[in-house]
């Protein structure tokens, strides 16, 4: 229930305002929703990983960035269950992951909607796919779509829909499992400039004063620092981690505010200059 | 008339992008008198050709003879059993050959080992002119309605085998993928997801076979049949009556016609959301 309840619960205040919910981190096991260790992967003869170490905080949001081929959807597939880890293991809230989990949403930049079904349709798809009834998956879809400000295209087909539209039912459907972890590669990279200055408030919104654990992986700097609570930053041949850097900027945040802030700036300069 | 239609053209292209005014021929009203005028020029032309002696009649017919067949055969009692016997014939083809056809291209994507072994054996039976074993199929089975029903189920099994097929080798592997994040289980991606993928390449499937389904069907009886469209076609022809053999392919031709007809309504009404 963490997205859902808590996103229109305006008395519970789970994140402290400074944006330091996610010191939890490095404390207790429970603590920790993922934790990465010693994780390599290679394709073919390409070694795409080496040797990664991460944990992050139950209710964090982490972005991982990179210039491409550094590793950072690999590691995010390896997260989800969909690539097997070649040495090293992965675990997510205290289980080792050896393929999909129920509980990870999982959403990346092409939507991936079925074009035969509509955005109510759509949305329903992953509750119906965990046997929840059918009227009670309509209302909870419908409800999402609300949320989404996308009630009024309940019943058209992706092709019916603009991209960001298409989008934010993709939102919809990985949020209707109300999952404890939301991995996302790149959800707002196709979208044009107007969409995603709309689009990422929207799911900071949904997402601030929730408990949901989220590992974005963007190649957007601006994105990752204005988003998350912590960049992690990677390099590549063979994917490492470079940096990791703390976000220390008070939530909620109001991204387009955001650029003028002197703190938002040094951290800016500081990725960037991890990122070369 | 030349230059008009000429201009017309000329400021169709240049109004296209505006938009601003209906083309002259994209008008359904319009298309149609342009059909049948066509139809009638050209049928007014083989009439006179057969009326100045310049074709001889016996061989090529004339219009207004076949037209008087035409209505002299609907009016005949025995056209009903024939064309009766060869619907029969075609619809058991067509829906036997579609569903067998449409299953083993699902079974062939789902095991993908069993393709790699039948597939040569599946080109090679398909390579066959499968016409030129009607002899056969009626040595087989007769001049009932199964050798018949045979000849053109041999023709449309195959044509939905190869599209079924075909349609699924082009899926979006997001699609698969997402359903493999929300935990889905295989039954349920091939019901939801691998099925629905399907559905456009098996109705382009079945707007051939309709048509295949006849051809087999009406070859079969012109070679040996009981009863059936083919074995008057073939009677006429054998004796000469050309204005009758051609009454007799018009009958085909409506029932071919009503039969595609029937298959794209179906489809229109299936495929929705494709046009919307």
């Amino acid at each position: 229930m963490q997205l859902m309840e808590a996103a229109f619960d305006a008395t519970r205040q789970p994140r402290s305002a400074d944006g330091t919910s996610s010191s939890m981190a490095e404390n207790g096991a429970s603590k920790v929703m993922v934790r990465i260790e010693g994780v390599s992967h290679q394709f073919a003869d390409v070694r795409v990983l080496e040797n990664i170490d991460l944990s992050v905080g139950r209710g964090e949001f982490i972005a991982l960035v990179g210039m491409s081929g550094c590793g950072k959807t690999t590691l995010l597939n390896l997260v989800a269950g969909l690539l097997q880890t070649d040495s090293g293991h992965i675990m997510v809230a205290g289980e080792t992951i050896c393929g999909p989990r129920p509980m990870t949403g999982y959403m990346f930049a092409r939507d991936a909607l079925l074009p035969w079904r509509t955005a109510l349709e759509n949305v329903a798809y992953s509750l119906e796919l965990r046997g929840v009834p059918k009227d009670e998956r309509r209302k909870r879809a419908r409800a999402w779509l609300e949320r989404l400000g996308l009630i009024a295209a309940a019943d058209k087909y992706r092709s019916q829909l603009s991209q960001g539209m298409r989008q934010r039912v993709a939102l919809g459907r990985t949020l209707a499992i109300e999952p404890d972890l939301l991995l996302l590669d790149e959800p707002f990279a196709a979208l044009d400039a107007q969409t995603k200055q709309e689009l990422q408030p929207k799911f900071l919104e949904l997402w601030e004063g929730s408990s949901t654990t989220v590992i974005l992986v963007t190649h957007d700097i601006d994105e990752a620092i204005s988003m998350a609570d912590r960049v992690v930053v990677m390099s590549r041949n063979p994917g490492r981690i470079a940096e990791d850097v703390r976000v220390a900027l008070p939530r909620p945040r109001n991204l387009a505010d955001l650029v003028d802030d002197s703190t938002y700036r040094a951290l800016r300069h500081r990725v960037r200059n991890a990122l070369i | 008339m030349n230059g008009t239609l000429a201009s017309d053209a000329s400021r169709t292209s240049a109004t296209a992008r505006g938009a601003r005014r209906t083309p002259w021929v994209h008008s359904r009203v319009n298309v149609y008198i342009a059909r049948l005028i066509t139809v009638v020029v050209l049928c007014l032309i083989w009439e006179w050709l057969a009326y100045a002696g310049y074709a001889d009649e016996r061989f090529v017919g004339r219009p207004s003879a076949i037209l008087a067949s035409f209505f002299k055969l609907l009016t005949t009692r025995s056209l009903w059993s024939h064309a009766t016997s060869t619907i029969a014939a075609t619809l058991l083809a067509f829906s036997v050959g579609s569903a067998l056809g449409i299953a083993a291209g699902l079974a062939l994507a789902a095991w993908p080992v069993v393709d790699e072994v039948v597939d040569p054996i599946v080109t090679a039976l398909n390579s066959i002119p499968r016409v030129a074993l009607a002899p056969l199929f009626i040595l087989w089975f007769g001049i009932g309605i199964e050798s018949k029903a045979f000849a053109g189920f041999s023709l449309v099994f195959f044509i939905l085998l190869i599209t079924t097929r075909a349609g699924l080798k082009n899926a979006d592997p997001d699609l698969l993928t997402i359903a493999r994040t929300l935990c889905s289980t295989r039954l349920q991606t091939f019901l939801k997801v691998v099925v629905p993928i399907s559905v456009p390449s098996i109705f382009s499937g079945l707007q051939l076979a309709v048509i295949y389904s006849l051809l087999g069907v009406v070859v079969a009886e012109m070679i040996a049949s009981q009863a059936g469209l083919g074995v008057i076609v073939s009677q006429y022809a054998q004796t000469f009556a050309i204005n009758d053999t051609f009454a007799v392919l018009i009958v085909l031709g409506i029932l071919s016609w009503l039969l595609a007809t029937a298959v794209r309504v179906v489809e229109s009404r299936v495929l929705r959301w494709q046009k919307a």
